[in-house]
């Protein structure tokens, strides 16, 4: 098992190499650079002379291999630059965010995965009637309502009509300022769980060796409870595993409505202010994420489905 | 005393109350004390050092931490003394000595002295810190040698003993106090910087009413009472009432308004859409601090592209007799603007009554059209950023020119796109503002001046030698009444020529919670406040 | 193949069979049209979705008045306020006229950006299940590269790269949805690969390009009908996160989206700017993802009703 994991890992350099570079096309297509920086907003200008020396200086007017060249070779060194933009190296900047993004990401997904699974098993027990339907409809409120509506609302119903919560910030990690933010990602993402359960449960419910257990006898719940809803968690899985770079770089519109101080605004900040640096630096740290992930959840796999073998 | 006199006394009284910051005028005495959570910090901060002072979020944070010769007074506009406590200039008008306090100190107990100034000047304009005021210092005596790297300092500024500052310009310039009062200028501890290098920038040691305390990257910045800060308040008492500030970076502005209603935060720069609200509202509507801001918001036509139907001033007036600015400050921006008759926003300096701006006037529009041999209109592209207030007034104004036949086709950029095409030229018409010089006179150089047009302010690339000639004089005059009457006469041709659509002064609103006195209406940008005359008159409760 | 490789695919297969081991494959045309009649997921979903698109092409009939029509002495009027049945906006526009009119922009979104979508998806899937090798290789490794950068993102540089218009959201959006279409179909060409109709056409003689489209895409249509119509209401979506983002559709056109946009500063004052092209976003959405569902029941051969 090991073996696979390292063989996995060693498999994603490619996929790495290749989100760096399509990154840095991206960036180099878009037009504008980090001198951005030094425009005076209330003016709109900037002193060409001043952008000249940045320009020199920062190094952004090698061609665009060199420029890649010698990033990759900065990142063998550890390196991942320098944001001009903050004035501050891109490695500090992702590390004082992790956290933040870390406790989101995680209350998030098991917020998504409880909820999803719970709707899930519960409209595929019932299949056809109406709670099916409603259940379904609920479910889908969550996904068909985009975050900024939904997580506004949630604001404006837990912290400010009623004052259960603090409104937006990180208040130093404290429990109470995660909510917020979390139940709103959450519940984007428990819509899709809760589909991907209910096929999962239903492809079981009806699969032969479950009707060959019942017809032995055996109680409905218990076939459910040990058939059934661990055949739903691998497609469950697998959704976490593809979707988990987009539930940490996607959280930037939750981040930005509750002030959470997570790496996928810093993305979109970076973005803005086309530092290239740092947009790499945050796209190449959701990619080793979704790598780790996905390599846990084949490994997990591995421990649900005894169908499946590795070396 | 009659009846009648004594009754206009207290009308008068009542009216002067009124003018000026909106909220005082009750004579409470302040109370020492407290946490003030103000937000309004947008975007991250770039460094904590002056040389970068650039953004609101940025500067509102630095200007208490620094203090510098001279500042700006929001009440008048006037520059006023600061660290310098007076100073002179001589008769030709080429130099200046600043005469500085003795006894300021930095937080770090080391004394201000006139060479801090000259190393922070020197700091600035050096083109290896790449700072973006890099330019502001232009026509001080032996700048030029000193950026070339031929000379070790600058010749034009000497400090001629601890607390004297000479500096020498190449031409007579009056304005240079003004130059002076950006927080790039402010008193800088040079040793600290020295020993620091690039870490003063989130270390920083100044002078002023605050103290730095933290910075939490993505979160908050909190500064600290400076316990021996030299200046005092009217009634002599010692200045900042403030234990700590908090400035807290939310950048959702829907979210702001939710934390002004929890009570977290106390005081906030609200948008339009806000402002609808807060100006009905039962509780707050008392609470806001509103006042002009030096923001002008225009539409500028690009003057140098060729064979458009713009070139012809006839069509550039007839544009601004279509569209109704007042309908669109009412409904658009609910109030938060002044109706522009004019580029200069200075009601009380270059205010000038006898100017006459552009009446709504869509009939005469139509004829200006015709003769300008445009019977059935024409289209137009206009550029402009994303930001919610700008694309309506876009929208807002499409609809007016489709009524004489101009067909708008509006182009909606992300910020620092749409600044780089307008920067660059590349519009044929662009919406957005133009604020942040203090005098009129360098706000009308910057954005008429020949020697600005393109990246330097002048976007729409206007080249007129006659204007350039008159601001040219003004700048040269030693007289302050001439200066103005210049500017006077340079808007009034302005306005004639129309090189923009003039709509609007931007109106800067401050909602704040009941107990926060002391917050004014700072002309340059509501955002820069000065907070040591800010105090809470009861403890907030907070969750 | 090597025996290593070959596990590996295996199990890379496995893991995605699971997934679609609730697509189960069944023929579309052996959809049996009374079990339609009794799945009313399918019908509430074909319903909502028919009603949308009959509004959308109507839209120039049904809508009361121009959406683009600036009436500021009328701005920001509350619903069943006369002559504004969905209230007006902040510039006096009529919300249900541009609710109307902003379904086309939307179902124009979700169809175009779908298309693109299956096409390419469905190629790239089919040619790399079917070849497998350093074909599959390739078409996997860039799949991965394209789940692995964040979309939303992705698809905003895209945009501010070339610029904002609904061309280019079409082509962001078409770019960043591909590559989970073409995971489903591949997964599907995978495991029909081995079936047994395969090998006896490979028998008889028949060209790789004929298997392909003859037997092996016809058994893989409905994972992909049912995909594509819940990306659809992903694509309607993310059109609506595009514009809060600033880069949608351009003014004065209204989408559902760039009203949510729009409506955004004043969801304190004046809430029924978003509540309305919410609503049908909602709308459209859970009736996308119904008739998807609904179709993924109807046509799932296993399951006994």
């Amino acid at each position: 098992m090991l073996r696979y994991a390292v063989r996995r890992l060693i498999l994603a350099v490619p996929v790495l190499l290749g989100v760096t570079l399509i990154t840095f096309v991206l960036m180099w297509i878009i037009p504008g650079d980090v001198t951005q920086v030094l425009i005076d907003p209330k003016i709109g200008t900037i002193d060409p002379e001043v952008a000249r020396a940045a320009r020199e200086r920062w190094g952004l007017d090698a061609p665009l291999l060199v420029r890649y060249g010698r990033y990759l070779g900065n990142i063998l060194l550890g390196d991942l630059g320098y944001s001009h933009a903050t004035n501050e190296p891109v490695r500090d900047a992702i590390l004082q965010r992790l956290p933040a993004t870390a406790r989101l990401a995680l209350a998030a997904v098991a917020i998504s995965t409880l909820l999803g699974i719970g709707m899930g098993v519960f409209t595929a027990l019932r299949r056809g009637s109406y709670f099916d339907t409603v259940g379904m409809a609920v479910t889908l409120f969550g996904v068909s309502v985009p975050t900024f509506c939904l997580g506004l609302l949630l604001m404006w119903l837990l912290a400010v009509r009623w004052p259960l919560l603090p409104a937006t910030g990180y208040g130093r990690g404290e429990l109470s300022y995660l909510w917020l933010p979390a139940v709103t990602l959450g519940l984007s993402y428990a819509g899709a769980m809760a589909r991907l359960t209910r096929s999962a449960m239903l492809d079981v419910i009806g699969a032969d060796y479950v009707r060959t257990a019942r017809a032995k006898g055996a109680a409905k719940r218990a076939v459910i409870w040990r058939h059934a809803v661990p055949n739903a968690l691998i497609p469950v899985l697998t959704l976490i595993g593809i979707d988990i770079g987009n539930l940490m770089a996607g959280a930037v519109i939750a981040e930005t409505v509750f002030a959470w101080p997570g790496v996928g605004r810093l993305l979109a900040d970076a973005i803005q202010q086309r530092n290239l640096l740092l947009v790499q630096g945050c796209v190449l740290f959701f990619a080793v994420v979704f790598v780790v992930v996905n390599v846990v959840v084949d490994l997990v796999y591995g421990l649900l489905d005894p169908r499946i073998h590795y070396d | 005393m009659n009846r009648f006199v004594r009754g206009s006394i207290v009308v008068l009284v009542l009216l002067l109350a009124g003018v000026g910051s909106p909220v005082s005028g009750e004579p409470e005495a302040p109370r020492y004390g407290g946490v003030y959570i103000k937000n309004n910090i947008y975007s991250e901060p770039r460094s904590m050092d002056p040389i970068y002072a650039l953004g609101a979020s940025t500067i509102m944070v630095q200007m208490n931490i620094f203090d510098g010769l001279v500042r700006v007074d929001a009440d008048r506009n006037s520059v006023v003394p600061d660290i310098a406590e007076r100073w002179t200039h001589s008769p030709d008008g080429k130099t200046f000595t600043f005469y500085l306090r003795k006894g300021v100190r930095y937080h770090d107990g080391t004394e201000v002295t006139a060479s801090d100034f000259k190393h922070q000047f020197e700091r600035t304009v050096n083109p290896d810190n790449l700072s973006p005021h890099m330019a502001r210092l232009t026509g001080v005596v032996g700048l030029k040698a000193f950026q070339e790297k031929l000379a070790k300092e600058i010749s034009g500024i000497a400090a001629l003993d601890k607390y004297t500052l000479r500096i020498s310009m190449e031409k007579p310039n009056i304005l240079l106090p003004y130059y002076l009062t950006g927080t790039w200028a402010s008193a800088v501890p040079q040793q600290v910087v020295e020993r620091l290098g690039k870490d003063f920038g989130t270390r920083p040691v100044g002078s002023g009413p605050f103290v730095f305390e933290s910075w939490a990257r993505g979160r908050e910045l909190v500064l600290r009472r400076n316990p021996s800060y030299w200046r005092k308040d009217k009634r002599g008492n010692r200045l900042p009432y403030l234990d700590k500030i908090v400035f807290r970076l939310i950048q959702d502005m829907s979210a702001v308004e939710a934390e002004i209603q929890t009570g977290t935060l106390d005081s906030a720069y609200i948008r339009a859409s806000a402002y609808l609200k807060y100006k009905n509202h039962p509780l707050f509507k008392r609470h806001l601090v509103e006042g002009v801001e030096f923001y002008t918001l225009h539409i500028g036509f690009s003057l140098d592209a060729p064979g458009v139907p713009w070139r012809d001033k006839r069509v550039r007036q007839a544009i601004n007799y279509a569209i109704d600015r007042k309908a669109i400050v009412d409904v658009v921006l609910h109030g938060m603007a002044y109706t522009a008759t004019g580029a200069l926003p200075f009601p009380a300096l270059a205010d000038d009554q006898t100017l006459k701006g552009y009446e709504y006037d869509p009939d005469r529009a139509k004829r200006l059209l015709v003769e300008a041999g445009f019977p059935n209109g024409f289209s137009a592209k206009i550029t402009t950023t994303d930001s919610p207030n700008y694309v309506s007034v876009v929208e807002a104004v499409m609809g007016y020119l489709k009524v004489v036949g101009i067909r708008l086709q509006p182009e909606i950029l992300e910020s620092a796109t749409a600044r780089a095409r307008i920067q660059e030229g590349k519009f044929e018409w662009y919406y957005s503002g133009l604020g942040g010089e203090g005098h009129p006179l360098i706000y009308m150089q910057r954005a008429f001046h020949s020697r600005y047009a393109g990246p330097g302010g002048n976007h729409t690339r206007y080249r007129n030698p006659r204007i350039d000639e008159l601001l040219d004089r003004a700048a040269e005059t030693r007289d302050a009444n001439t200066m103005m009457r210049m500017v006077r006469e340079a808007e009034r041709i302005i306005v004639d020529d129309a090189p923009w659509w003039f709509f609007g002064y931007l109106k800067g609103v401050v909602v704040q919670q009941p107990y926060v006195r002391g917050l004014r209406a700072v002309p340059i940008d509501m955002d820069w406040q000065p907070l040591e005359e800010v105090w809470l008159a009861w403890p907030p409760k907070r969750r | 193949m090597n025996k290593p490789a070959a596990r590996l695919i295996g199990a890379i297969g496995q893991r995605i069979a699971p997934l679609d081991a609730t697509i189960p494959i069944a023929s579309v045309w052996r959809l049996s049209w009374r079990r339609v009649g009794r799945n009313r997921n399918v019908i509430i979903g074909f319903l909502v979705v028919g009603l949308m698109a009959s509004v959308a092409l109507s839209a120039p009939w049904l809508a009361p008045r121009d959406p683009t029509h600036n009436d500021l002495a009328n701005a920001l009027r509350p619903p069943n306020s006369p002559g504004f049945p969905l209230g007006s906006d902040n510039l006096g526009r009529d919300i249900l006229s541009r609710v109307i009119w902003g379904s086309r922009i939307s179902l124009t979104v979700g169809l175009v950006v779908q298309s693109f979508a299956v096409v390419v998806g469905t190629l790239l899937g089919l040619v790399a299940g079917f070849y497998g090798g350093w074909t599959d290789d390739v078409v996997s490794g860039l799949t991965n590269v394209m789940f692995a950068l964040p979309r939303l993102l992705f698809a905003l540089a895209i945009v501010a790269a070339l610029g904002p218009s609904l061309n280019n959201v079409f082509i962001a959006l078409g770019i960043v949805g591909w590559p989970m279409l073409c995971r489903i179909v591949r997964a599907q060409t995978l495991s029909l690969r081995g079936k047994d109709f395969v090998e006896a056409a490979r028998a008889i003689g028949a060209t790789d390009l004929k298997i392909i489209i003859r037997h092996i895409l016809p058994n893989a249509l409905s994972p992909i009908i049912v995909v594509a119509t819940v990306g659809m209401a992903r694509a309607i979506l993310a059109e609506a996160s595009l514009s809060f983002l600033g880069l949608g559709a351009q003014p004065p056109m209204p989408s559902w989206g760039t009203m949510m946009s729009r409506g955004q500063t004043y969801i304190w004052s004046a809430p029924w700017l978003m509540l309305f092209p919410g609503v049908a976003i909602f709308i459209a959405v859970l009736g996308l993802n119904l008739l998807g569902d609904g179709l993924r029941d109807v046509l799932d051969p296993r399951v006994r009703d």
